[in-house]
This record gives C-alpha cells, structure tokens and sequence, in this order.
C-alpha cells in the first residue's frame, strides 16, 4: 500500500505497471522475489539480526535480505533532518 | 450493528484511464470470488475451533493479498476523487473489508494490525460505520495511556472511532520532533 501510494504521488512511470502486477491473476507463479533492506550503524551491527529474521515463524520466500553498514549514522540522520528543515530537540530529560 | 450512511463514492476522473472498470472486473472475477469465499469460511472455523481444519484451501494468499490490495488502492482512489454515488465501488469496498479482516484472522502474508486497519477503512467507505468502530477498537491496547509514542495505527484507530477529542491529545508525541536522545537513543 506504502509503496503503491508513494508512485502514485510521483506519478512515478512504475505507477501503470505497479497497478497491473497487483492486478493480475495469472504468469506470476514463481516469479515474485522479496527484499529487505536494513540502514544500520556499522559499529552496531550484530548478526544475530539475521538470526531473529530466519527464526520468525512466517517469513515470505524467496528473501533477499540487504544490510547497509553507514559508519556514524545518527550523524547521518541528524544532517538529513537538518536538511529538510526539522530542528530536533535538545534534550532536558537526559540528565535526569 | 450494519448501518448504511450516505456513499463517498463517485469518480470519472479516476477512471480516466479505465482503471475503476478493470477493478469491477477483478472484483466480479470467478476465481477471486472463490478464493475470497475459501479466505472467509477459513478465518470464520479458525476463530470457532481455534486452528482451521485439515482441508485443501484453494486459494493462494499471496495473490488474493495482492488483488485485494490492487481493489482497495482503486476504492481509495475513488473515495478521494469524487463525491458522487457509487454503489457498485461501495461493493466492492464491502468484499476488501471482509477479505482485510478474514486475513487478520489468519494472519498470511500480512500483519494483523495492518490487516485490521485497512479493513475498518475499507468498512468506513462501503458505509459500515459501525463495522470501522468496532474494528478501530481493536487497534488500541485496553487501557493505553499514550505516554509513550503512538503508532499510526493506534491515532487512525482513535480517528475511526470518531473520539475527535481525543485525537489531538494522542497524535501530538508524533507532531514533535525528535529529541537528540532519542534519536540516539532509537538509532540502536
């Protein structure tokens, strides 16, 4: 739904053909793929993540999964909230 | 607990390129009908027994998921675009709610939340407004408190419930930006 929306608003080229894979009802048998992309702090990474994936009980097949190592990332996202005009709060709490 | 109210629907500019006619289609396709009927009675033994029962289900849950997704991006589309009657698209939202909710009973190739939440919009727009509440509750955790951050679902939750007061009091930790902490803090 997120995904479909987000073409529509771009009226992205994909939108037409994104609109007719949902439709359909036949020729996809074996044909659809899943991917999942992780951002993560290369510092933090654990494994493990991968792990706690393959354990649950109804993961999709196939699954491709994609992890991206940033090094320093809430530099990253502190930079891209400045970017887009968002001042985040200094926090009062944290001594407390 | 049905109770039909005025329709939203209506919509020529959305069906400029045909697409609320190719969504009549596949709503009124055999094959779906049949796999939506094997969803319904599927969900309905599963919440009477527990489990469902042995049986061959004939239906494939990743292509009715998804022809039920492509009928309930149209019915939105319409329900936005045009204001005029559409009875024949308020059938159709009918059948994607009853399908969203069958599927947050089983729980395939969706998340139960998820599944609740479009199926309660999917009954706001058919007209079954007592049907959306009644759903909408099940979003929110009995006695939550919204001292911690919301998820969407719980704010559309308290909007479907038409607790209109309330809504400002509950989706305003989403309004704020994050703190710095925070956001260290959830980075991890």
């Amino acid at each position: 739904m997120f995904v479909g929306q987000r073409l529509d608003e771009q009226n992205h080229q994909l939108s037409s053909a994104f609109e007719r894979y949902l439709s359909q009802r036949t020729g996809l048998e074996g044909h659809e793929t899943y991917r999942i992309f992780l951002v993560w702090d290369r510092d933090q990474w654990r494994e493990e993540v991968l792990g706690k994936l393959e354990a649950l009980p109804q993961v999709i097949e196939p699954l491709t999964s994609h992890i991206v190592h940033i090094s320093d990332l809430v530099t990253v996202v502190e930079a891209s909230f400045d970017r887009v005009g968002i001042e985040l709060i200094e926090d009062e709490e944290e001594d407390q | 607990m049905r109770r039909r109210t005025s329709s939203l629907m209506g919509a020529d500019s959305v069906d400029g390129d045909g697409r609320i006619a190719r969504a009549l289609a596949l709503a009124a396709d055999d094959d779906l009908q049949r796999e939506l009927r094997n969803v319904r009675a599927k969900a309905t033994l599963t919440e009477v027994l527990g489990e469902a029962p042995e049986y061959r289900w004939r239906y494939s849950p990743s292509r009715v998921v998804r022809n039920v997704l492509a009928l309930d991006r149209t019915v939105r589309a319409v329900a936005q675009d045009d204001l005029t009657t559409r009875s024949d698209i308020e059938e159709v939202a009918k059948g994607i709610a009853e399908a969203w909710e069958s599927f947050a009973v089983l729980g395939e190739r969706t998340e139960r939340v998820s599944s609740l939440l479009y199926a309660a919009i999917a009954y706001e727009l058919a007209g079954y407004q007592a049907n959306a509440a009644c759903l909408a509750k099940r979003l929110i955790v009995r006695n939550r408190s919204f001292v911690t951050l919301p998820s969407l679902e719980e704010v559309i939750g308290v909007f479907l419930q038409r607790q209109l007061l309330r809504l400002p009091i509950v989706a305003e930790p989403m309004l704020r930006p994050p703190s710095k902490a925070a956001l260290r803090h959830q980075a991890w």
